[in-house]
C-alpha cells in the first residue's frame, strides 16, 4: 500500500516538474543580444536597446528618456547622419523624438580623437513618424520635423513622444516639435505601440555607415537615463531590456541599470552608449 | 489512353504554373510600384498649387504636417519695417543646415505666409527679436521664406530590426523668418 503510494507520488511530482520545464522554456525572459556587422551603405547601425510590451490594452502611449549628450559630438560621413532617441515602435510603424546630427565637421578634431569633435556643430533637435507604407527609394508615409537648435555637447535634455488626443505629440525639454494624428489613412494606421527602443543610430544611403561614428567615446560617454514608458495605464520606470543591440563599433554599459527595487529610484539607473572605436 | 492522361495532367501543371506567375507579378506591381515613383515624385514636385497659394510645396502633405500657408502680403509692406532678402534667408538657412545645402542639387525660395500650431520649440534668441512669435508661442500666420534643397538621398531613422522598406529622403525644407532672417524649423516628407 505504502509502495503505491510512493509511486503515486513520484509520478505526480515528475509531471509537476514537467510542467516547469516547458514554462520556463516558453515563459523565459532572458535577454537577447543582437549584434550585426553593418558596413553597408542604406544600412542602419544600432546601439541601444527595446522592452516589449506586446499590444495589450491601450499598449504604449508615452516614452521618455533623459539623453546627455557626451563632451565631444560625433562626425558624420557622407549623406550620413548620427543621432539618438527613444522611440515607439509597432511593427513597420514608428515615432520617435531625439537629436541629430547630419552635418559633416570641417574644423580641429578635439582631443576626442578622429570621429569626435568639439565644439558641437550642427546638432538638431528632431520628430519622425512613419507610418509604415514607405516603398522602395522613397520617404511615402514618413515625415520628418527639425528644430532650428540642438543640443550642446555636454547638456541634459529631456526627449518624450506621447499619445496626446488623436495626435503624437513629440517634445524636448517640454517644447513640442511636431504633432502628427494617429491616423493617416483609415487602412494604415499607426494607433498605439508594443514596444519602446532606446538607441543611438548611424547611417547612410550613399556610403558606408561606418563612416559615421555613435555619439560618445570611452572617456566620454552618451548616457540614457530616467528612461519610462506609459504601457496600458502604468508607468514602466527602467523598463527591463528584452534585447539589446551593439552592431558593429557600438558599446554599451548595462551595468548601472535595472527595473528592480533598488533602481526604482529612476535616477539611479542609466545606460551609457558610446562608440567603441574613440 | 495512359499517354493523354500524362499530356493532360502535364498541361494542367503548366496552366498552374502560369497563373501563378501571372498572380505573382500582379501582386509585385501592387505592393513595389517603383517603376512609378521617380515620375510620380517629380510630378508632385511640380504641383501643389492651393487656392490663392503659389507654392511648389504639397499642400496636403503640409496639412497632414499641421502646416497652412496662405498668400501673403506684399513684402515690402509688411509692418513697416525692415525685412531680410532672399539672398540672407538662403545663407542664413544654408549655416544652419549644412549639409542640406552641400547635398542639394536645387535650391528654391518661396515667400509664404504660414500657420504651424504644433511646433513651438523656438530659441530664446528667437523668441527675443520676433514680437507676434513670443507673444503666440507659434507661427500663426507669419511671413517667411521656405528654402527648398532638393536632390540628397537622406535614410530615415528606423528602429532596429526594421522590416519595413527603410525610408529615403530627397528633399528638405527650412523655414526662415522674414522679420529677423533666423531660421525657425526644418521639415522633410519626400
Amino acid at each position: 500500500m505504502k509502495k503505491r503510494l510512493a509511486e503515486k507520488i513520484i509520478v505526480v511530482l515528475s509531471l509537476f516538474s514537467l510542467i516547469l520545464f516547458f514554462e520556463g522554456i516558453f515563459t523565459s525572459k532572458e535577454v537577447s543580444a543582437d549584434s550585426q556587422a553593418c558596413s553597408v551603405n542604406k544600412t542602419n547601425c544600432f546601439n541601444g536597446f527595446e522592452h516589449t510590451f506586446g499590444a495589450g490594452g491601450t499598449a504604449v502611449t508615452s516614452v521618455y528618456a533623459d539623453i546627455s549628450t557626451p563632451s565631444y559630438m560625433p562626425t558624420v560621413g557622407s549623406q550620413g547622419s548620427s543621432s539618438a532617441w527613444p522611440m515607439i515602435v509597432n511593427d513597420t510603424k514608428y515615432v520617435q523624438v531625439g537629436w541629430i546630427k547630419t552635418n559633416k565637421f570641417a574644423g580641429n578634431y578635439g582631443s576626442g580623437g578622429l570621429g569626435q569633435v568639439f565644439p558641437s556643430d550642427g546638432e538638431h533637435f528632431f520628430y519622425e513618424i512613419n507610418y509604415g507604407y514607405s516603398s522602395i527609394g522613397t520617404s511615402l508615409g514618413d515625415y520628418q520635423v527639425y528644430s532650428a537648435k540642438g543640443p550642446a555637447a555636454g547638456s541634459v535634455n529631456g526627449y518624450r513622444v506621447e499619445k496626446s488626443g488623436n495626435y503624437w505629440a513629440g517634445e524636448v525639454n517640454g517644447n513640442q516639435i511636431a504633432a502628427f494624428p494617429l491616423s493617416y489613412d483609415t487602412d494604415k494606421f499607426l494607433y498605439s505601440g508594443t514596444a519602446v527602443q532606446f538607441s543611438e543610430e548611424i547611417n547612410s544611403a550613399v556610403s558606408n555607415p561606418q563612416s559615421s561614428a555613435f555619439a560618445g567615446g570611452a572617456n566620454y560617454r552618451s548616457k540614457f537615463s530616467n528612461v519610462r514608458a506609459f504601457f496600458n495605464g502604468k508607468t514602466y520606470y527602467s523598463p527591463s531590456i528584452t534585447r539589446y543591440f551593439t552592431d558593429t563599433s557600438a558599446s554599451q554599459n548595462r551595468s548601472h541599470y535595472g527595473d528592480t527595487s533598488v533602481y526604482s529610484n529612476q535616477s539611479n539607473s542609466y545606460i551609457e552608449f558610446w562608440d567603441s572605436r574613440y | 489512353m495512359k499517354k493523354t492522361k500524362v499530356i493532360s495532367v502535364l498541361c494542367c501543371l503548366v496552366m498552374l504554373f502560369s497563373f501563378s506567375i501571372f498572380a505573382y507579378a500582379q501582386d509585385e506591381t501592387q505592393i513595389n510600384p517603383s517603376s512609378n515613383i521617380k515620375e510620380n515624385l517629380s510630378d508632385n514636385q511640380d504641383e501643389g498649387v492651393a487656392e490663392n497659394v503659389e507654392t511648389k510645396q504639397d499642400i496636403d502633405e503640409l496639412e497632414n504636417m499641421g502646416i497652412v500657408l496662405s498668400k501673403p502680403e506684399p513684402i515690402f509692406s509688411i509692418q513697416n519695417v525692415e525685412t531680410v532678402s532672399e539672398k540672407v534667408a538662403l545663407k542664413n538657412a544654408g549655416e544652419e543646415f549644412p549639409q542640406w545645402e552641400e547635398d542639394s542639387k536645387e535650391v528654391i525660395i518661396e515667400y509664404q505666409q504660414i500657420t504651424n500650431p504644433n511646433f513651438r520649440d523656438f530659441s530664446e534668441e528667437v523668441l527675443a527679436k520676433n514680437e507676434a512669435l513670443r507673444k503666440e508661442g507659434y507661427m500663426n500666420n507669419l511671413p517667411v521664406y521656405i528654402v527648398t534643397y532638393r536632390g540628397m538621398s537622406y535614410e530615415g531613422n528606423v528602429p532596429d530590426s526594421y522590416k519595413g522598406e527603410v525610408p529615403i529622403h530627397h528633399e528638405y525644407n527650412v523655414v526662415v523668418d522674414v522679420l529677423t532672417g533666423e531660421p525657425l524649423m526644418g521639415f522633410s516628407y519626400r
